[in-house]
């Protein structure tokens, strides 16, 4: 009888240690996944910041009177380089994007540019990239919220608190960012 | 009809009405490839996601679009919709939240010249005559007939292009009822006519026995007395906020939503979405707006918009036919352990290296101790092999959850889960229903007697084997290769009866057997976790910059460019910065391309054996069963452990 009783609890010992050392691992990975979804948002947004200069260089040619849209995209992409926190960088990123939206928006107003193909193929290029960056924005936040829920549920909480871990930051976007972009047509 | 032109008109709607103004247009019923250059363009001006552009622009049916609402990128969104070849117009918010008066007919009177319908109290309520411009909506209240092509791809699929007069047979089996509407006229006049309330003895001389002909007789009697009708079925299919029939909820809802859907519809023909031009001179047909096609419903592109890239017809193939499939790599027993999960046979070799154990410490198989001993380490183990099965369940259904669904356009390398729709990678087809499947498993049983009765027995199991497929979602298709998946997708099985006739297979020719068979269907939605990665389909790296540097051997111009001594010669150093700069230029073409361009994106296993490889029909069905697997091996397995080892306790301490 002792033996069985001896048995019973070493089986709940192992399985309670063993479901702690994979809620562990669960959390160890969730953490490593939201550094790898930055990382991956990082890839793309490199890439846009490479292409940023050629599509100023395309537009140049044909946007004599949209100097403030072409300073703000040039402007956009400075402030990234002089980003320091994560919070910045997102910012500068943000700025990026809206000052493209305007340029693209703007763009309309110039039959010749849009029928060049440097700049068809940048244009296409940089939608895709921005395309690839909403997503995996999207995704690097489905990872941060899954770990801000787990490290807070029962029972991985116990675990969260031995290893010290806090809530991660949501990307959002800036409230001036949600407002209507402001375009002036300078007809010429 | 006085119909305006799309332009035009939405500039008088705009300074007519101040309300919020929308896009209304007619979406492709497939969107063409080479959409998402322009898809990327839409989306930057409009400040809606791509995805969702994606969606909204391929499907049936009115659709709208409330982009950003400055007046400039409303504008530049209505072009950019037209220059796809669309026909879309913009109106204000207000034009479609009027609630429009739709009495009920309950009779008709029909003349050579004009239809008119008739309320309870016998009020004539619409006249029809020469001078009407119809609009005429076909619905299906009961939800029968309309429901299955919203939900189903196949039944979407085959009920592509069939004309409002198929469409009608096809409603006719159900609860049809239409909306017949009068377009030129300020605010439009319309009536409800329900098929179950409307009195068809009224139609006379033009009735028939049958209540579902007499319904398609009056529709083509409505417009051919009009001077034109443009006609519509494909209420249920569209898209349109709010307008969307919940066929669960009965008939009131549905004709609410109806009534919104024609509030649309109106709003989009008055703002002039099908363009005018000459009736032809025949009277058969109803659709007197000739740029109408079949169903009255979509309109011709203008020459501009035939110019344009894009093309409407949905029978252009999205891509050339899959290759025929290859023989099936595994089969019966053997095909059965080609794929199954590592932990099998792992549990096969312990068995086995217990048997051993005993046999060569006992020396004899029939020493007392020895079925006791092998009893005991057999179930020791057994439940060890249990409970490590329900761990690896319990990582694979927390890896599952920790996971976030990608989309395929810009899922990174690594671990990636995915859900979509299977699509072919190979011509392949179950061998029985002979469906277009992604994989399939077929169980031949023979029946057999025994002392207890009669029994199936398995005779073979045939399997499509590991054959790569497609899974696509609504940014673009991947490759997955299954080989070492853990497949817990059971999308579709069918029992096949054996019998007694020359038209069965002959693997059924005999009552004493039965086949199952297994598969998932092209086209179905199923969730895929794996490791993201690519695969090379053209050259090596090697290979393209060898002949990168044969071409530039061969160009005494482009070679010259590395002579920085201008000696007429390319000494060792210059070589090395030519070919150096050639490897950059490379490395520099595949990143812009996102992946090399002899490279495909591809889902397989992972190399840790420990990473799951998983496909499923959806996450939810794999959590469940998975956390099943877990709740009830995890417990049941410690029990059996630990019942073998009080066993060889009892056994060896005594």
């Amino acid at each position: 009888m002792t033996t069985i009783i001896l048995l019973i609890f070493l089986g709940v010992i192992v399985a309670l240690v063993v479901y702690l050392v994979v809620i562990f691992n669960g959390l160890v990975r969730l953490k490593h996944n939201i550094d790898r979804a930055w990382s991956n948002i990082d890839v793309l947004l490199k890439q846009r910041y490479d292409e940023l200069p050629k599509l100023v260089r395309v537009c140049e040619g044909y946007m004599q009177h949209e100097r403030a849209v072409l300073e703000n995209v040039t402007r956009a992409r400075a402030q990234l380089d002089n980003a320091g926190s994560g919070g910045e960088v997102i910012e500068a990123n943000n700025a990026i994007s809206q000052a493209l939206r305007s340029l693209f928006a703007v763009v309309e107003n110039y039959p010749d540019l849009k029928a060049d193909q440097a700049f068809r193929q940048l244009q296409s290029r940089i939608s895709q990239l921005e395309d690839q960056i909403a997503d995996r924005r999207e995704l690097y936040n489905d990872s941060v919220n899954l770990f801000n829920i787990r490290i807070e549920q029962f029972p991985d909480v116990f675990v969260a608190n031995m290893m010290k871990l806090a809530p991660r930051q949501l990307w959002q976007i800036e409230p001036d960012h949600r407002r209507d972009v402001n375009i002036s047509f300078n007809m010429a | 009809m006085p119909t305006p032109d799309p332009k035009t008109s939405s500039e008088t709607f705009k300074k007519a009405d101040s309300g919020q103004p929308i896009l209304l247009f007619f979406p492709f019923e497939n969107l063409p490839e080479n959409a998402n250059d322009l898809l990327g363009s839409l989306s930057q001006i409009s400040g809606i996601q791509a995805g969702d552009l994606r969606y909204r622009l391929a499907g049936r049916g009115l659709t709208r679009l409330s982009p950003d609402p400055a007046p400039e990128k409303i504008s530049h969104c209505l072009r950019q919709i037209q220059d796809m070849g669309l026909a879309a117009v913009q109106v204000p918010e207000t034009a479609v939240t009027r609630r429009l008066r739709l009495p009920t007919a309950r009779k008709v009177s029909i003349a050579d010249s004009a239809v008119v319908f008739f309320d309870r109290q016998d009020n004539a309520v619409l006249t029809i005559d020469k001078k009407t411009d119809l609009l005429v909506i076909a619905a299906d209240l009961s939800g029968k007939a309309v429901e299955k092509p919203v939900l189903s791809p196949f039944m979407e699929a085959r009920s592509a292009g069939r004309d409002f007069d198929q469409a009608l047979k096809r409603i006719s089996a159900a609860a049809p009822a239409a909306v017949i509407c009068k377009i030129n006229q300020d605010p439009p006049a319309g009536v409800f006519v329900d098929h179950t309330r409307f009195s068809y003895p009224s139609m006379q001389n033009h009735m028939d026995l049958s209540a579902a002909v007499n319904f398609r007789n009056l529709m083509a009697i409505v417009t051919k007395r009009a001077g034109s009708a443009v006609t519509d079925h494909f209420f249920g299919a569209a898209r349109l906020l709010g307008a969307v029939p919940d066929y669960q909820s009965g008939q009131k809802e549905i004709q609410a939503a109806l009534n919104r859907y024609t509030r649309y519809m109106v709003a989009a023909a008055r703002a002039g979405i099908f363009r005018q031009t000459e009736k032809p001179a025949d009277d058969a047909g109803f659709a007197a707006i000739p740029g109408l096609t079949g169903s009255g419903q979509t309109a011709q592109p203008s020459e501009n918009q035939q110019a344009s890239s894009f093309s409407r017809d949905s029978s252009t193939p999205r891509e050339s036919k899959p290759k025929p499939p290859p023989e099936p790599d595994s089969s019966g027993i053997k095909g059965y352990f080609a794929n199954a999960p590592h932990e099998f046979i792992m549990g096969g070799v312990f068995v086995v290296m217990a048997v051993l154990w005993c046999f060569f410490n006992l020396q004899r198989f029939d020493h007392p101790v020895f079925w006791n001993t092998f009893a005991g380490i057999g179930l020791v183990t057994a439940g060890l092999g249990l409970f490590s099965y329900s761990l690896v369940m319990l990582h694979y259904k927390r890896m599952i959850e920790n996971t976030p669904t990608s989309r395929v356009r810009s899922v990174a390398m690594g671990t990636a889960e995915l859900e979509g729709r299977a699509r072919r990678y190979y011509d392949l087809r179950s061998p029985h229903s002979k469906t277009k499947c992604v994989y399939y498993w077929c169980t031949y049983l023979r029946r057999v007697r025994t002392s207890k009765g009669n029994k199936w027995r398995v005779e073979k199991i045939a399997r499509s084997g590991a054959l790569p497929f497609y899974l696509e979602d609504d940014t673009g298709r991947i490759l997955v290769r299954p080989r070492g998946a853990l497949m817990l997708a059971d999308k579709s099985r069918q029992e096949f009866w054996g019998g007694q006739g020359m038209w069965l297979a002959p693997d059924l020719r005999d009552r004493g057997t039965k086949i199952i068979e297994t598969l998932i269907a092209e086209g179905a939605r199923i969730y895929v976790l794996g490791a993201a990665g690519t695969e090379r389909t053209g050259p090596a790296f090697r290979q393209r910059l060898i002949a990168r540097l044969r071409e530039l051997k061969s160009d005494p111009d482009a070679l010259g460019q590395y002579d920085t001594n201008n000696d007429g010669r390319i000494d060792e150093h210059e070589w090395e910065a030519a070919r150096t700069d050639m490897e950059t230029r490379l490395h520099a073409e595949s990143l812009a391309g996102g992946t090399g361009p002899g490279e495909r994106p591809v889902i397989k296993k992972h190399k840790l054996a420990m990473m799951p490889f998983i496909i499923a029909d959806s996450e939810s069905a794999i959590v469940r069963k998975l956390a099943l697997r877990t709740w009830l091996l995890l417990p049941g397995g410690l029990a059996v452990a630990g019942f073998g080892l009080q066993l060889l306790l009892r056994l060896y301490s005594g």
